[in-house]
């Protein structure tokens, strides 16, 4: 009998253990979930952006930037300098200003401009 | 003669085991209770101004509306608005319709850009410049959400607020809350909450008739000056009419397709422009034809 109770209990603690593990299992998994889903922006304001030093970029934890835009890597600009003409190269749409052409793709919710050479 | 017969008695671990299981069919019980019926919260009232419990209603109201529409006058400070020194006003109209449909458009002195998301994907269209993107997104409002956050790195303005789940999104960014007392915007009466988070303070203003959020204020606190976003809401509709043709957007004959670039993309290029600034697209031959001019 107090073997038995002893196989019991142990079975029990045994199963008691599974039973923890697979309870942290899921709740981790419903914490990674939960992290996933959270926005990385403030009611559209990003948490993070791109940050340039002299030689280096770097992503930095802090708000930057509205309607998803995030700052903006070297070459590409937000808003397109005044006297472009549009052109279409191969069927697509380029702007020009100033001998320097720029083509048009959307990112952080906007259109933004990178500059390429033709 | 002892009171009871030994063939009644039991051990010490049977009853421990029997109450445990006991004790565990109870918990059971309460818990599918309360999965199966949603949480009733008693009306706000002046003896219950607790702002948990204000935020809760006003997401269960918003996220029990199968449809609705409202507006949002945002205004933000300059120093929230990239490759900009002034500050930005926007007029933006929100439809959504439960659980994976939304439009919303914006109107700013930027110009006029619509986003669609049609249960399939999502397409975001520039009126002013006549050019759009497109990309494969299905699932839910907070799915799409989630994956374009992720993926692309923005996301609608205010999406919190049309979400399915709105408070699992409010409250993930607050950290406290407390209750301010009741103010009037715009000769609505309000509950004023203030909501603490990392990034941001908010106070916000939910009417204390119906629920629903009126005024916005965040302030950064991790940027100089410690900028604000001002949303003010509007023109709430919970039972609007509207046709599902309205959330699949159909390109017009004059725009143009462009590429919608993935935040890993648009890192992996910022590294590469910072080790070689000069680096440039491949080379092409046409020569351009000029279709426009700019101002």
């Amino acid at each position: 009998m107090e073997t038995t109770n002893i196989d019991y209990s142990g079975r029990h603690r045994v199963a008691g253990e599974r039973s923890s593990a697979i309870m942290g299992v899921l709740l981790g998994a419903i914490l990674l979930a939960s992290a996933s889903v959270a926005l990385a922006q403030v009611y559209g304001v990003r948490r993070t952006a791109v940050v340039h030093g002299p030689n280096t970029t770097v992503v930095a934890s802090r708000t930057t930037v509205v309607h998803g835009g995030a700052a903006l890597p070297h070459g590409y600009i937000a808003v397109l300098p005044g006297g472009y003409h549009a052109v279409v190269v191969s069927g697509a749409r380029y702007y020009t200003v100033g001998g320097i052409y720029y083509r048009p793709q959307m990112y952080g919710g906007r259109t933004v401009y990178v500059r390429v050479h033709i | 003669m002892h009171k009871y017969s030994p063939a009644v008695q039991r051990p010490i671990h049977y009853e421990r085991g029997r109450a445990m299981i006991i004790c565990s069919a109870v918990i059971l019980l309460a818990l599918a209770l309360a999965c199966s019926r949603p949480a009733e919260n008693p009306a706000p009232t002046a003896s219950n101004n607790d702002p948990d419990q204000l935020l809760r209603q006003m997401s269960e109201t918003l996220a029990q509306a199968k449809k609705l529409t409202f507006k949002v006058d945002r205004k933000l400070d300059a120093a929230l608005v990239e490759d900009s020194m002034v500050a930005e006003n926007a007029q933006i109209e929100i439809s959504a319709s439960r659980p994976g449909k939304f439009q919303a458009i914006s109107n700013s002195k930027e110009g006029v850009r619509r986003i669609f998301f049609d249960g399939q994907k999502l397409s975001i269209y520039d009126e002013t410049m006549k050019l759009y993107a497109t990309v494969p997104v299905s699932g839910t409002i907070d799915d799409a959400v989630a994956k374009i956050d992720k993926e692309y790195g923005f996301t609608p303005p205010l999406a919190e607020f049309i979400l399915n789940d709105p408070y699992k999104a409010l409250s993930q960014q607050i950290k406290s809350k407390a209750y301010k007392g009741k103010e009037s915007i715009a000769g609505v009466e309000c509950h004023h909450l203030s909501l603490s988070g990392d990034v941001a303070d908010s106070d916000l203003w939910v009417g204390t008739a119906d629920l629903l959020p009126r005024k916005l204020v965040a302030t950064f606190k991790d940027r100089e000056g410690s900028p604000k976003l001002q949303a003010d809401f509007s023109s709430w509709n919970l039972a609007p009419t509207l046709d599902d043709s309205i959330f699949v957007f159909a390109a017009p004959k004059d725009a143009e397709n462009i590429e919608m670039v993935t935040e890993a993309k648009m890192k992996e290029t910022a590294e590469k422009e910072s080790a070689a600034p000069e680096s440039t697209t491949p080379q092409q031959s046409t020569k351009p034809v000029v279709t426009r001019k700019g101002t």
